[in-house]
């Protein structure tokens, strides 16, 4: 990398996130002056918008070659207060934190204090869902059962599509006022659709603005400046900041500033999950580097620097600062944007050109946390792209994770998506897979599948804190086969599956009155052609996911009632509950039986892998097609990002012999340290998941890099992933590190600040993560020869 | 997959699977039947499907349990699995040759030339290994020779030397690989309380092991080292 890449790279990694109060000062400010005016919902945040691009502070570090940040500065982080207000404990929890710390300064703390929280205590939708959810819905969360995704950040969980490289936002206005004509004033919802593409009008206005005013920023620099090169580049940027995004991009550095752009959008109307994600990013930026290499316009050197100053950019955005049970879920500075490459094009052909090679150069060189990246392997792709991604991988900070076209395509036909915008989508996010530019896939929650087990076992209660959070589903010492246990534990699903999905009807609801997003709506199909808000179910399709968390660990302790109390009868139901509950204490033998001699799924073994098939029925079909409230339905995936200790932690000792607090496996991962077969066997028990009926999968595995040492490592790593695959497995991630390693770092963190791992779904600084977290790593099976 | 099969008529001194040279059933062995290791073997099918890999049969050597051996590599040909026999070539003639139709690729261990040396370091006369070696050579079947580099025991000038003279007197079989000596079984060694006679013997120098890469290469055979050219 260049000089110029260089110190911006620098500049990014060096600079410590902070709070920023300058957004929640100016949705405050807009909030106070236009109070008791009759605006509709989305016209008011619209005009909210509006107000912070037409006055946030513009950064501009004379290097960049790519303009807009979310904050006044690299890496400073603002607050969505009508989503989230930060109490002052908030902000004095976030700035003294050991770890992902935001420090917080003394004016900040000022302005919080004294405009921010007065302002918004009691109004901000956080306080709203807490003020409306069910008694059920409160308990069930309370005990761990599940998460709340939308209680500090808006649903996002979207990707663009190719919509920005086709037409420029002159283009969108006209398609927004021939929306506007074209509707029926008989229409019942006529006047709440013209309100929706008002509040578009002036969301489009506010992005042009804000390009508007860092072209006329440009130009006022490129006069000052004396050095002939910065003059050349501070002009070129001026002219680029004229030309996008009001009109379609030309070029390839017109192509991503536009990007560019948009996302600063997207994620300073809202918090949106996962950011916003250029997705696709090769294949839209291939015909702008196919045809000006051609020309002789751009060279590749350029290219390369100019993809590195977006990598830079991303890495600028940690994400908004979390707390509660949001902060243990997701305990991390990653924004979850997920750039994919490869895969195939719309006609079904290679998608893999001279661009991705050179995208995966930047990946390897910049080694940033931030963007995430991916590749998706199809039968299609060749074995070389594969090799090369692995040979990244392999330098140990854990990206591209891979995934399966193949299997994405399969699993977004399931749910009825067109041919074409299945293969134009992809995975985002971890590991879920979507229609980007088409579809608004909300993660709704983790659902901690092991507690339900713990709660089946005690007819109701949780034995936690005593309190009854299920239903009574019977004594379970007065069953008398397998099968009735089953039965009751379908049962306490069911409720509480129910339980989370009213709370997301209501909470669905809640997003679509209050906060819509006009700007994000913008930018997916159908939501113009429509008049309909993204959160409203604008899209063309609009997913609602619960996440299964903990599938090894729930396999293995139902595999363990089965075998041990009913089958085999080594113990009886009176004798497991006391050893659960006193956490195996006096009773090591009983444990060792469950540990040592019960079978666990990872290992290929039917005994177990067979117990995951039920589960993943009956958790399936729990969920599956129930409607949202936006014209779609509810699907499962199983992924945990950082939960499974959280949830770990407030689950007791299980039947496979974890400890009390101990984390839950995660993802489809087997339960840590229970796999002992070697990777095949992980990939065949992980292979009877039925992958294509879910939104993605996650599967972590650990290597050593010795094992990837030569040609022949590589090979044979890339057949075992091809194997998967063909089994319709939906994506693996790979741990490149010794255990030993990670040991030395968990004493010496000072000396491994830039170790980076795999956690789940994303890569992280292995400093950063939580004790508990990087106990957890350590103990995930160490593949390696013997 | 790699299935090792336990007992081995040789005590080769650098052996790095000691716990596969006593036969019969001890702390490191389980009885399996044909039919079993068949079903363990069809769980690995996808894997071999996609590298276009099988089994491999070692050991110990695997020509001790010769009807076993005989009958599982017939299955495995039936169902259509990749079979690689590492076997040390220390095998009555008949055994030896009712392998001939089923084995895939042959991975062939030569340690010395000289009788007397191989008596000393292996325990056995290497009069079967020769006749069988040459045996594959006349029916031409896919071999791959592997020669085990320990320094001032096999490693010698003389003995490369002679083992370059025998494989290029071969009609067919043009390829040997060199296994330069390592030192991971010295745990083994260990654990088992069995003395390890090669205790502070150092693994070849990567110059040792381009010596013996070029006098082999100067008979004209295609050399590798540890697999790769």
């Amino acid at each position: 990398m260049n000089e110029r890449i260089k110190r911006l790279r620098e500049l990014s990694v060096d600079t410590a996130p902070s709070v920023s109060p300058e957004r929640a000062r100016l949705v405050t400010e807009y909030y106070r002056s236009t109070e008791g005016e009759g605006l509709s919902e989305p016209v008011r945040r619209a005009q909210v918008f509006r107000h912070i691009m037409a006055n946030k502070e513009l950064y501009m570090d004379p290097d960049e070659l790519i303009v807009g940040e979310r904050g006044p500065a690299p890496k400073a982080a603002p607050t969505f207060p009508e989503i989230c207000v930060h109490s002052m404990e908030d902000l004095e929890m976030l700035d003294s934190r050991e770890k992902i710390p935001y420090s917080v300064d003394d004016d900040t703390r000022e302005i919080f204090e004294n405009e921010i929280i007065p302002f918004w205590r009691g109004r901000s939708q956080r306080e709203r869902i807490f003020g409306v959810m069910a008694d059920d819905w409160l308990k069930a969360y309370e005990a761990g059962i599940f998460t709340e995704f939308m209680e500090q950040r808006g649903p996002g969980h979207t990707v663009l599509g190719d919509k920005i490289y086709r037409k420029g936002f002159v283009d969108i206005r006209n398609d927004i006022a021939n929306s506007l004509e074209g509707l029926d004033k008989a229409d019942p919802n006529y006047s709440k659709k013209a309100e929706e593409l008002k509040a578009m009008d002036i969301a489009t206005d506010a992005l042009l603005r804000y390009a508007k005013r860092y072209a006329d920023k440009l130009k006022d620099m490129a006069i000052v400046e004396d050095d002939p090169s910065r003059k050349a580049n501070l002009q070129l940027m001026a002219s680029i900041c004229e030309k996008v995004p009001a009109n379609p991009p030309e070029t390839f550095r017109e192509a991503l500033q536009y990007y560019w752009f948009v996302h600063v959008g997207v994620i300073t109307e809202l918090n949106p999950w996962d950011a916003f994600n250029p997705g696709r990013l090769d294949q839209h930026l291939y015909p702008y580097y196919r045809k000006e290499m051609d020309e002789g316009s751009l060279t590749e050197e350029q290219a390369r620097e100019l993809l590195q100053a977006l990598w830079i950019k991303f890495n600028n955005h940690p994400a908004p600062p979390k707390v509660g049970v949001t902060a243990k879920e997701s305990a991390t500075y990653t924004d979850f944007a997920l750039i994919n490459l490869g895969g195939l094009k719309p006609d079904g052909t290679d998608g893999v050109n001279e661009l991705t090679y050179l995208i995966l150069d930047v990946i390897e060189e910049m080694r940033l946390i931030q963007p995430s990246t991916m590749v998706q392997v199809s039968s299609e792709n060749p074995d070389g792209f594969l090799k090369r991604a692995i040979d990244i991988i392999k330098t140990g900070f854990g990206q591209p994770s891979v995934f399966n076209t193949d299997a994405i395509i399969q699993e977004l036909r399931l749910q009825g998506k067109g041919l074409e915008d299945a293969r134009a989508g992809g995975a985002s996010g971890c590991v879920e897979a979507g229609a980007f530019g088409k579809e608004a896939y909300i993660l709704t929650g983790y659902f901690n599948l092991p507690k339900v087990a713990e709660i089946t076992l005690n007819n109701g209660l949780d034995p936690q804190t005593g309190i009854m959070v299920g239903i009574d589903t019977g004594d379970p010492a007065s069953f008398d086969s397998f099968d009735e246990f089953f039965e009751a534990f379908g049962k306490q699903l069911n409720h509480f599956i129910d339980v989370k999905i009213e709370g997301n009807l209501a909470i669905e609801r809640m997003y679509a009155q209050h906060l819509p997003v006009p700007f994000l709506s913008l930018l997916i199909d159908d939501c113009v052609e429509k008049g309909m808000d993204y959160h409203e179910g604008g899209a063309r399709y609009n997913t609602s996911y619960i996440q299964g968390v903990g599938l090894g660990t729930v396999t293995d302790t139902l595999t363990s009632v089965k075998v041990n109390v009913f089958e085999e009868k080594k113990v009886g139901m009176h004798g497991l509950l006391e050893a659960l509950k006193n956490d195996f204490r006096d009773n090591e033998g009983l444990r060792d039986t469950f540990v040592n001699q019960t079978p666990k799924y990872g290992n290929d073994d039917d005994v177990a892998d067979d117990v995951m098939k039920l589960i993943f029925e009956a958790f399936f079909t729990a969920v599956d097609g129930r409607p949202n409230t936006r014209g779609g339905e509810h699907r499962i995936n199983l992924l945990p990002t950082t939960v499974h200790v959280y949830f770990g932690s407030v689950t007791g000792a299980l039947p496979d012999g974890r400890r009390a607090g101990e984390p839950l496996s995660e993802g489809i991962s087997p339960a840590q340290g229970r796999d002992r077969n070697g990777p095949t066997s992980v990939l065949k028990s992980a292979g009877k998941i039925d992958h294509i009926r879910t939104g993605g999968t996650l599967l972590n595995q650990k290597f050593t890099p010795q094992l990837l040492a030569d040609r022949k490592g590589i090979d044979s790593l890339a057949w075992l992933i091809r194997a998967y695959f063909r089994m319709n497995g939906h994506h693996i991630q790979l741990n490149v590190v010794t255990a030993d390693t990670l040991r030395e770092a968990q004493l010496h963190p000072e000396k491994h600040r830039g170790l980076i791992v795999r956690v789940a779904g994303y890569s992280d600084y292995f400093v950063d993560l939580t004790k508990g977290l990087q106990d957890e790593i350590i103990e995930r099976t160490e593949h390696s020869e013997t | 997959m790699t299935v090792f099969l336990k007992g081995c008529p040789l005590g080769c001194l650098w052996c790095h699977n000691p716990e596969g040279i006593a036969p019969g059933l001890d702390e490191f062995g389980r009885i399996i039947s044909v039919q079993e290791l068949m079903t363990e073997i069809e769980k690995d099918r996808p894997f071999m499907d996609e590298s276009a890999g099988g089994v491999t049969l070692s050991g110990g050597e695997p020509l001790s349990q010769p009807e076993f051996l005989v009958s599982m590599m017939r299955q495995c040909r039936d169902s259509g699995i990749h079979i690689s026999l590492d076997t040390c070539g220390h095998a009555p003639a008949d055994a030896f040759d009712a392998t001939l139709d089923l084995v895939d690729l042959y991975l062939y261990d030569l340690k010395f030339m000289d009788d007397e040396l191989h008596r000393r370091y292996t325990g056995v006369s290497n009069g079967l290994v020769i006749r069988n070696c040459k045996k594959l050579d006349e029916l031409d079947r896919k071999t791959l020779i592997r020669f085990p580099v320990i320094p001032e025991i096999t490693g010698t000038a003389e003995n490369i030397r002679d083992i370059g003279d025998f494989i290029s007197s071969l009609n067919n079989i043009k390829t040997v690989d060199l296994l330069p000596f390592h030192r991971t079984a010295e745990g083994k060694y260990e654990r088992m309380g069995i003395e390890n006679q090669l205790k502070g013997v150092d693994p070849p120098s990567e110059d040792d092991v381009a010596i013996a890469k070029r006098i082999l290469g100067g008979y004209g055979l295609e050399v590798l080292v540890g697999g790769s050219a």
